[in-house]
């Protein structure tokens, strides 16, 4: 089946509410909605820094696009992992280790073994509330948010005591040399120094995300757990299997997104005093792209876009002679209302609507559940 | 010593405040992941009253937990009326209030950060006047709960929706005062944060206190009692993360032991316990039955 055809309709009447919700909002606090728009959306790409921000959007797609596969793929097995964020920074804590230790080896072995250990670590961190819930049947929610303060105390702790030169250090020891995540040929096209191998990464990881578990028998059986698990058990499937493997691979594509994160810009790790918010921001970007590929692909631009370009929304007001800044914190602002429209699943009402009064009146039987909903699975579907 | 028992009562309220508002959202069958988000939109509220329009602290509590209340309806408009998941719904909620709070913040006072230094809650001696209210609202929260007949009538929604609604109990209005109760009290304790524990509004002032909260009305078991005590032990520990390598107890070992221990450690201790709770909670019958599951009338 395509998993394309399901999430798109949603998808595009959940951006729309969710930008014509934000315009409202900007129109509210005194500003012109039009113009930050096509400030947003086009002054992006058109000004003299457009191939720059172009590259910046791409360096910013990479990372969420992991975070909003772990936090999907987990959703397909009927589990709702809100420890992305928790799995990202092990991921980042077990990289940055792999990425100051000097192996003696040449960068095409150095950087797989990086991305490696950044999956291990996700992995290992996704697997607590796995194991958990599948032993103990404990709610995987609640511990995937205690363990993302974990996470985040225990890569502080070991960060600063382990990986840090002096004691007050708030950054870490340099990367080795050979772990460079940096893509020449990238930097030479966008001229962002930045450029990294991240991107390639991300696609990568989405296209095995779609092949396994709609091409093999183990994402069939992963999918049949969270679509129906006691139908699953029932005809011969090991549910507690699945949901360890499922939350094994979510956390180590977070973990994967972590690394990108925090190796494809800089050469040393900032110690983080909070949360990095990517994690998080996967939970959005899976839900609004309707769990599906293809969807976590367009759901990561857009936002990564409104990341990107939030200052040409200022920069237009600018242009106006309005002197009074739109404040950045905007982009939050969108992404949380694309995040609340999610939540109150506008795009599949609607669209529920336009197609059931489609139907004759005299037509009184219950309208059938739409058929793409098995593979985009809507949201309550599986939670 | 004294002054971290002291201190770690004032830590205690706003998580005590918060716990028992999400007992009433989850003993009436919603699960509150937003709690985070209402003690967010209670402290911004409540800075933005001391700082922009001057008011005094006690008019600026009132407001912060009115206006939080209001907040919380968007909450019980998701998760009830449109059965929405109730955990995304949170997620969502928290996402908002954050996003909400600064950017309202950075176009009213031209910066993210609200400063409250200048307007705190009084005290007697030691001890905060919101103290001494949120005992009584601890007492209150108990009598009402578990001694009256609207208190049953809550609880058997979150146990059993269908029956309750077969006995002629409104299960959705039943469900929004539960969520409503849950913001007045989170957005009290937010406001309660920026008026007495940290001193100014900013994206790190409630910095996952709601998500404690949460963590203390599962280890404590749903039941005002387990709050209470869970709350002052997570609210100690949060203290020794803070201030517990200054402390001087003059007793050997514990300064020994202060010292040597990472304060990240203490930082853990609340999240940490709370799952070891959930891993011998989880086949026990504490946490209410229908909690989570959106009630559709139609499936009766």
């Amino acid at each position: 089946m395509n998993t394309s055809k399901g999430f798109i309709l949603p998808f595009l009447i959940s951006v729309a509410v969710g930008i014509l919700l934000s315009m409202i909002i900007i129109a509210l606090s005194g500003y012109n909605p039009i113009h930050a728009m096509t400030g947003l959306f086009i002054t992006t790409f058109t000004n003299k820094n457009a191939t720059l921000n172009m590259g910046y959007v791409i360096i910013g797609m990479a990372p969420i696009i992991l975070t909003g596969l772990s936090v999907a793929f987990a959703f397909k097995t009927g589990l709702f992992n809100i420890g992305a964020e928790g799995q990202f920074l092990m991921g980042s804590l077990f990289a940055v280790s792999a990425a100051i230790f000097d192996f003696g080896v040449p960068r095409f072995i150095h950087v797989p073994i990086i991305l490696f250990a950044a999956f291990l670590g996700g992995a290992l961190w996704g697997l607590i509330p796995g194991l958990l819930k599948a032993y103990f049947k404990v709610n995987e929610v609640v511990v995937t948010i205690m363990l993302n303060y974990v996470a985040l105390e225990v890569l502080k702790f070991t960060a600063s005591t382990y990986l840090t030169e002096g004691d007050n250090s708030t950054s870490t020891r340099l990367f080795q040399e050979t772990s460079s995540l940096r893509a020449n040929h990238l930097v030479n096209i966008f001229g962002a120094q930045s450029m990294n191998i991240g991107i390639y990464v991300a696609i990568i990881s989405l296209v095995l995300f779609y092949v396994v578990l709609y091409k093999t028998r183990l994402g069939f059986e992963l999918r049949a757990v969270g679509f129906n698990n006691e139908a699953a058990r029932y005809s011969g499937m090991s549910v507690n299997k699945s949901i360890i493997i499922s939350m094994f691979i979510s956390g180590g594509l977070a973990g994967l997104g972590g690394a990108i994160y925090f190796l494809g810009l800089k050469n040393s790790m900032d110690i983080p005093s909070s949360f990095i918010n990517l994690g998080y921001t996967g939970i959005t970007i899976a839900l609004l792209g309707g769990v599906a590929s293809t969807g976590i692909l367009l759901s990561s631009l857009l936002i990564s876009v409104i990341t990107i370009g939030k200052a040409n929304m200022t920069a237009v007001q600018f242009s106006t002679g309005d002197v009074v800044n739109l404040p950045t914190q905007i982009a939050d602002i969108m992404v949380a209302m694309l995040l609340l429209v999610v939540a109150m699943q506008i795009g599949y009402r609607l669209l529920h609507k336009v197609q059931s009064s489609k139907k004759k009146p005299i037509d009184k039987e219950p309208p059938k559940q739409p058929k793409e909903n098995e593979d985009s699975t809507t949201v309550t579907g599986v939670v | 010593m004294t002054q971290l028992l002291f201190i770690s009562i004032s830590y205690a309220v706003p998580l005590l405040l918060t716990a028992l508002g999400g007992m009433f959202s989850e003993r009436s069958g919603i699960v509150n992941i937003g709690l985070e988000g209402m003690m967010t939109f209670g402290a911004f509220v409540a800075a933005l009253c001391v700082h922009q329009f001057e008011l005094s602290v006690w008019v600026s509590l009132i407001v912060a937990t009115l206006s939080t209340g209001v907040f919380a309806l968007l909450f019980a408009f998701i998760t009830v009326t449109l059965k929405s998941d109730q955990i995304i719904a949170g997620t969502a909620l928290n996402a908002v209030a954050l996003a909400a709070g600064l950017y309202i913040a950075n176009i009213l006072t031209g910066s993210t950060e609200i400063e409250t230094k200048a307007t705190r809650v009084p005290m007697i001696g030691e001890i905060h006047y919101t103290t001494i209210i949120s005992v009584l609202i601890l007492l209150a929260a108990w009598y009402y709960m578990f001694q009256t007949v609207k208190g049953l009538r809550l609880r058997s929604v979150g146990e059993n929706p269908q029956a309750a609604d077969s006995m002629g109990i409104n299960v959705y209005r039943t469900q929004y005062k539960g969520v409503i109760i849950s913001g007045l009290l989170a957005g009290l304790a937010g406001a309660i944060v920026v008026t007495s524990i940290v001193s100014k509004f900013d994206g790190l002032a409630i910095n996952g206190r709601g998500f404690i909260a949460l963590a203390i009305l599962i280890f404590g078991r749903w039941h005002p009692l387990g709050i209470l005590f869970a709350s002052l032990f997570f609210a100690f520990t949060q203290t020794l993360g803070v201030v517990g390598s200054i402390t001087t107890t003059h007793i050997g070992f514990i300064d020994h032991f202060l010292r040597s221990t990472p304060k990240e450690f203490f930082r853990m201790i609340p999240y940490i316990f709370t799952i070891i709770a959930l891993i011998f909670s989880a086949r026990g019958n504490y946490a209410p039955k229908a909690a989570g599951q959106p009630y559709d009338k139609g499936k009766r």
